[in-house]
């Protein structure tokens, strides 16, 4: 039943859950949240510190290195409960047994969406914005999650009634065979294992064209260009508002900067980075490295050059990059431009009033569409909890079908379809016993 | 002094409810019209089925007179779906119907605290919003503290046969006129049909030309008072239509009732008239009919299958078309009949109704349909009749527990669009309800009113306390893949070994007799004579029992939860005023009834949940 699997969280919420900000093996820090009764005390055993409310506090463990610890007590955070988070540096073995550590301690694991399942039910968010959430799937961005559901209204709805229909038809045969054995009914027990033969093939084809939507899957866009051309202004107009320090000055921005931000529906990550020049050295050198790095990985990178400043062209890796994969635009178009760059047929933007910015956007966006294959057809991008329910129902098909095999009795290959039956209502709502009744008797003729 | 309980009928609803009410030491009066039909059987000679077989059987081991009256009465037993496994095995007898009746009335007469009064029950008296008696239609008034009513399909019956109607309860009796009072009280009808096959004079037909069908070889009992059957059984026989009989009935299609419009009451699709099947399956070329003696001493057969609704005159022809029946002389001819029900929905889970305390209903009046379906109800609006009168908590059983609870749990929050039916897959947990565990399940409660002997009692406890212990041991114990005994093993059942076994997880894989398979094994296990037919099945569903215990164990406690009674379901973060006000008019007492409310989610759920106890 349905209500299971949403009541487990609550018969779990006077556990204390943990689990994982950042995903494994990637990221420069690991993230480790704690929630509930005894998340502050276990932070404090393992390290033999006291914390006070939402104040960041830097510890060394001798196992772990340097982390940093933030404490929030209820109701006073986000899940309403005791909440701990703890930074750790990114090294997935420290982190791992850094996890293992506090489960001794008593804390299990948490579910798909439990931190905002406790959100929800300490209060601090209603059903609305838990169903939005869908408690059970850390949506990636709300507008995602809205294209997830336009989907499910659509083809992969489709697919999945398809599926239902297809288990339905199997189950009300065999029902049929076992509550009216007296009647003359015209199945045979192989017109039924054909027919589940036929839907796992039908699923393996199907899960085959189901992507999970991993809560890290981004599509990067590097913001680049020669110090001051106006980066962390683009960075921050695009965001919204204020994060990185703007400053005249050549090179403010040191450390690449990031940030998560829904265009139409599309998680994007936009970095901020280092200015490039030739000629840096020690720390700023440091940072152009590491630009670098990040325009190496990006999807899509902005070029920003101030429009009143002549236009060389790029060099070296940068150059390639940006060939490959991005777009130079002339920035500070509200200023003078520079006689020497009317040649260049590149777009222009004005962070300070706001032109062209919209363009921009549309770009990103365009790039973000083709990056998550929207117009691959007959795929699926799938939730965490989609895809959980789709796998157990894979094997509970495939676990009835040994069953018939082994020559088990029907009722017994009906519990395992009846399994089956009850993961597709958790898809798209429910079945009662009634219908497969319905189907039999639309059916077939029974009456004695 | 003595409170009194008046029950209203005396079909298998009305005799499980005055029987348990005198054997509770209410002082009991069962009203019927007719005195020497009480347990008549208006259709079907039989007893039981698929999933029916287990309500007598959870009736039995209540406390329920049904399953033993089957027993005594019975001349075939067969169970059905033994080629599948036993938890949807179908005990099912054909009975005598005239020695069922008069067993029946003997037990009645016999039993102390109860009344049998001849009458015809015309008006529900009230006192406010409490039954307090029935008025009969000589104007004499029956008074009480409870009343229940049995009323069958002779709540305003009318019958039909062809385009002749006439108002009656069954063929040539009169209907009850209760309907109008029921009316008058503020209780919604609904109305339904249903119908019976023609009767035909044995000894005109020509069995040789049929099928013939046999009891089983060892009939297995309803009841736990019944140890063996020891009775020369009869056979049943089965014919086919053919084409011509669905040309002959597809041309007078107008002529029927239920094609005319005459009949607006909706019939079960389970049990369809001829005309209806012939139309609706127009590609099948036969249908199945089985033939029942009535009687064991076969003066008449009930022909199974062919209910309708023709005229006489066409009855007439489709009988002597088919097989064996060429110069059959018919007896009784078929008829539908079209009857009035309360929707159940108006009633609570301990069958009485919510506005008007202490009238409780059961039976067909509740839009059930079958012998074994109103016997449970009678029984289940009999005990709780007393305990209300004891003020005491009701009798409600769980779905988990018994296919009783199921029946009246889906009734009540459901409702009904047809005529209701026990069904095997209406069960969630299917694997522990078999026939075989309804004692196990139910005797408890039995016991516990003082329905079921002491002695009885205890020497079922022994039993499965017994069987416990055997199915642990055969579960647990540990058998190693010696070089012996894996050449043993594989040599007998063709099964290779490597890690330690068990004889519970042997006989899943290979299912040969579990006494067979204790001899292979040669090991030591003292399992006694008696309990094999139960260690096979506990140790084949074993593994899904568990699962569905644990997800029942879980299911329970939170649908258990008891919603507060002054909690307003207004203002619930997140439900759409059309949810909120659906919910308030169906008054939840659980999570559970809430949960049955359709269109509630399981979040629905949590939300109320959550709200009402941050209320707390």
């Amino acid at each position: 039943m349905a209500i299971l699997r949403e009541f487990s969280y609550l018969t779990r919420s006077k556990k204390t859950i943990l689990a994982l900000g950042t995903p494994q093996g990637k990221g420069a820090l690991g993230v480790v949240r704690i929630s509930g009764g005894s998340s502050i005390k276990i932070i404090e055993e393992i390290t033999g510190k006291k914390f006070e409310h939402r104040k960041a506090t830097t510890v060394f463990l001798e196992n772990y290195g340097k982390a940093v610890v933030v404490c929030w007590y209820g109701p006073n955070s986000y899940t309403g409960e005791d909440l701990v988070e703890v930074s750790l540096l990114g090294n997935p073995y420290l982190i791992s047994n850094f996890i293992k550590d506090i489960i001794k301690k008593g804390a299990i694991l948490s579910l798909p969406g439990e931190f905002t399942f406790r959100a929800f039910l300490n209060g601090k968010i209603d059903l609305n914005q838990a169903e939005a959430i869908n408690f059970l799937s850390d949506a990636v961005s709300l507008k995602v999650q809205k294209k997830l559901s336009l989907m499910a209204e659509g083809s992969f709805s489709k697919e999945i009634i398809e599926i239902k229909n297809k288990i339905m038809e199997i189950l009300s045969l065999t029902e049929a065979l076992i509550e009216f054995e007296e009647e003359d009914i015209e199945v045979s027990l192989k017109e039924i294992e054909d027919k589940v033969e036929s839907m796992i093939v039908f699923l393996e084809e199907f899960l085959k064209k189901c992507y999970l939507l991993n809560k890290e899957d981004f599509f990067d866009v590097v913001i680049a260009g020669p110090p001051n051309s106006g980066k962390s202004t683009l960075f921050n107009t695009l965001l919204g508002y204020e994060r990185t320090i703007i400053s005249p000055e050549v090179g403010t921005t040191r450390d690449p900067v990031s940030e998560t931000i829904d265009l139409e529906g599309y998680p994007v990550k936009l970095w901020d980075s280092a200015g490039v020049f030739k000629r840096a050295k020690g720390i700023t050198k440091k940072a152009v490295d590491l630009t670098k790095k990040i325009l190496k990985n990006a999807n899509f990178i902005v070029y920003l050059y101030d429009s009143s400043i002549p236009f060389y062209g790029l060099d070296g890796d940068i150059k390639s990059y940006v060939i490959e994969k991005g777009e130079i635009i002339f920035t500070k178009s509200d200023l003078r431009i520079n006689k020497e760059n009317e040649k260049y047929k590149f777009k222009s933007i004005s962070a300070l009033k706001g032109e062209g910015i919209e363009d921009l956007k549309n770009l990103i966006i365009d790039k973000a569409k083709k990056f998550f294959g929207e117009d691959v057809e007959g795929d699926f991008l799938v939730n965490e909890r989609q895809k959980i329910i789709l796998d157990d129902f894979f094997n509970s098909v495939k676990e009835a079908r040994d069953i018939l095999k082994e020559g088990k009795p029907l009722e017994i290959f009906s519990y395992h379809l009846k399994k089956a039956t009850e993961l597709v209502m958790e898809l798209i709502g429910e079945i009662k016993s009634e219908e497969v009744l319905n189907s039999i008797f639309s059916r077939f003729c029974i009456g004695k | 002094m003595r409170r009194k309980i008046i029950v209203v009928g005396g079909g298998h609803s009305g005799i499980e409810a005055g029987s348990v009410c005198a054997k509770m030491g209410f002082e009991t009066i069962l009203i019927t019209q007719n005195i020497d039909t009480i347990g008549k059987m208006s259709c079907n000679p039989a007893i039981g089925g698929v999933a029916k077989g287990n309500l007598v059987v959870e009736l039995d081991a209540l406390g329920g007179v049904m399953g033993l009256a089957a027993d005594k009465c019975g001349i075939q037993f067969r169970v059905l779906n033994r080629s599948k496994g036993p938890a949807v095995w179908g005990l099912r007898a054909q009975e005598d119907r005239i020695k069922y009746l008069l067993w029946v009335q003997r037990y009645l007469f016999k039993l102390e605290n109860l009344l049998i009064r001849q009458g015809i029950v015309e008006e529900i008296v009230l006192e406010k919003d409490k039954a307090k008696g029935v008025k009969l239609l000589d104007g004499e008034e029956i008074l009480g503290d409870s009343v229940i009513l049995c009323p069958g399909t002779f709540l305003n019956g009318t019958i039909f046969i062809g385009d002749k109607t006439y108002s009656g309860g069954r063929a040539n009796e009169p209907p009850s006129y209760l309907s109008n009072s029921l009316k008058k009280i503020g209780i919604k009808l609904k109305r339904f049909k249903t119908g019976t096959p023609m009767r035909v004079l044995a000894s005109s037909v020509d069995f040789s030309k049929m099928e013939k069908q046999e009891g089983d070889k060892e009939p297995i009992p309803f009841s736990i008072y019944t140890k063996k059957i020891k009775i020369k059984q009869v056979p049943c026989y089965i014919t086919y239509t053919n084409k011509d009989i669905h040309n002959l009935i597809l041309e007078n299609l107008k002529l029927s009732p239920l094609f005319s419009g005459k009949i607006k009451g909706i019939g079960p699709r389970y049990c369809p008239s001829m005309e209806v099947k012939v139309y609706k399956f127009k590609d099948k070329i036969r249908h199945q009919i089985f033939v029942e003696p009535e009687t064991r001493d076969y003066k008449e057969v009930y022909l199974n299958g062919l209910s309708m609704s023709l005229p006489h005159f066409l009855q007439e022809k489709i009988l002597k078309m088919l097989p064996g029946f060429e110069s059959a002389k018919m007896t009784r001819p078929a008829y539908a009949i079209e009857y009035d029900l309360v929707d159940p929905k108006q009633l609570n889970k301990n069958l009485m109704l919510k506005d008007i305390k202490g009238l409780f209903l059961a039976g067909q009046i509740n839009g059930t349909s079958g012998y074994e379906e109103a016997a449970v109800q009678g029984f289940v609006a009999g005990i709780n009749a007393c305990l209300y009168l004891n003020n005491e908590e009701p009798l409600i059983l769980k779905r988990e527990e018994s296919y009783i609870g199921i029946l009246i749990d889906d009734i009540i929050n459901l409702g009904i669009d047809e005529p209701y039916r026990m069904f095997t897959s209406r069960a969630e947990y299917r694997l522990s309800l078999g026939f075989r565990t309804a004692r196990k399940r139910l005797i408890d409660y039995g016991f516990k009113f003082k329905l079921v002997p002491e002695k009885i009692y205890y020497e079922v406890k022994e039993f499965e306390e017994k069987l416990e212990n055997f199915t642990e041991e055969l579960d647990s114990k540990k058998i190693y893949p010696k070089k012996e005994m894996k050449e043993k093993i594989f040599k007998k059942l063709n099964i290779e070994f490597d890690q330690p076994t068990t004889v519970g997880s042997l006989y899943r894989r290979t299912r040969i007799p579990l006494k067979n398979l204790l001899e292979i094994i040669e090991e030591d296990f003292k399992v006694y004579d008696g309990y094999f037919e139960r260690l096979e099945e506990n140790l084949l569903y074993k593994p899904y029992i568990e699962r569905e215990k644990e997800e029942i164990k879980r299911l329970e406690e939170i649908l258990s939860i008891q919603i507060p009674k002054d909690f307003s379901f207004k203002d619930i973060p997140g439900l759409n005023k059309e949810m909120q006000e659906k919910i308030e008019r169906s008054k939840p007492e659980s999570l559970r009834d809430l949960a049955n409310i359709s269109g509630v989610t399981p979040a629905a759920i949590l939300a109320v949940y959550v709200a009402f106890k941050k209320r707390v």
